[in-house]
């Protein structure tokens, strides 16, 4: 099984420090930093996997309302995931 | 109408409120902590040393510790009163710091008896078995006390290194503290405090070797 590190870099996601999770803006799937580290790298794998129809960001973990609006206004802005 | 004020706003005014009880506390706790390791500074050989250091968080600090603690590193805007700077474990810091290796656990030693109800939150060493890279215990120094303090024991090079790395580094631009966090860094992190841990194990393995030979 590959690395944590290995599977985000080539599913194309990028760490943003700011926000502590690692970002992939053409899926728009997010996920945090403690996510990863708390689950297996199949877990990982499982979850880069998973196809994102929804049209709007997908979070792991789901944040409380006030902050994930907060953070996709800065998705959005397109500063978030360029850091 | 007045705007209701930001999370950061009430968690400064929380902090002027705090000083007082905080500087009391770190001189309290600074104090009584050089007096229980006499017995062992008194009796260091010249090449050994046992240095303590304290600190108040610093107001911006503490604000952005709380709001890094919260997921996404974001105040839930919605509930402004969840947030608190009580709830972070080292608004007041105090920090031993030991050379070479063995005078690490005589240090720690020294000061268990007084934090026995402490929360013990070791900065775990690399691989399974290892030592723990520091000691770390939080808690109230004082029954009366209403923010907790923490006292770190760690090998005198790796807390010079992490000194170094917070004021040229997370001092000036708070927000690379998350950079820390990545799992490259993490990686590259581990390899400095592995390399400072092999130098002290040596050096403490060659002041030993000298003694034996001198004798």
């Amino acid at each position: 099984m590959k690395t944590k590190e290995a599977l985000l870099k080539e599913a194309g996601y990028r760490y943003n420090f700011d926000r502590l999770a690692y970002v992939n803006r053409l899926e728009k799937k997010v996920f945090a930093e403690e996510s990863v580290d708390d689950n297996t790298e199949e877990w990982l794998a499982e979850k880069i996997a998973e196809p994102n129809t929804t049209g709007d960001w997908k979070f792991y973990d789901e944040p409380a309302i006030a902050v994930r609006r907060a953070f996709v206004a800065e998705l959005e802005n397109g500063r978030a995931a360029h850091r | 109408m007045a705007e209701p004020r930001t999370v950061e706003d009430r968690l400064r005014s929380e902090y002027a409120e705090l000083l007082p009880l905080m500087h009391r506390t770190r001189l309290a706790i600074e104090t009584e902590v050089q007096h229980m390791l006499l017995p062992i500074t008194l009796h260091l050989d010249p090449y050994e040393r046992i240095v303590v250091r304290s600190r108040i968080k610093e107001c911006e600090s503490a604000v952005d510790a709380v709001r890094r603690r919260q997921e996404f590193g974001l105040f839930d805007t919605d509930n402004p009163e969840q947030y608190s700077l009580r709830s972070l474990p080292d608004l007041i810091g105090v920090r031993i710091l030991t050379f070479p290796e063995r005078r690490l656990e005589d240090a720690r030693r020294s000061l268990l008896p007084r934090i026995t109800h402490w929360i013990d939150d070791p900065v775990p060493g690399e691989g399974s078995g290892a030592a723990p890279i520091a000691y770390k215990y939080s808690g109230l120094w004082s029954t009366d006390d209403v923010v907790r303090s923490e006292i770190q024991a760690v090998s005198l090079l790796i807390g010079l290194f992490w000194e170094a790395e917070h004021s040229a580094i997370y001092k000036p631009t708070p927000n690379l503290r998350g950079a820390a966090k990545s799992i490259e860094m993490k990686r590259k992190t581990a390899a400095v405090i592995t390399a400072l841990m092999d130098f002290e194990v040596e050096f403490g393995r060659m002041i030993e070797a000298s003694a034996d030979t001198s004798l």
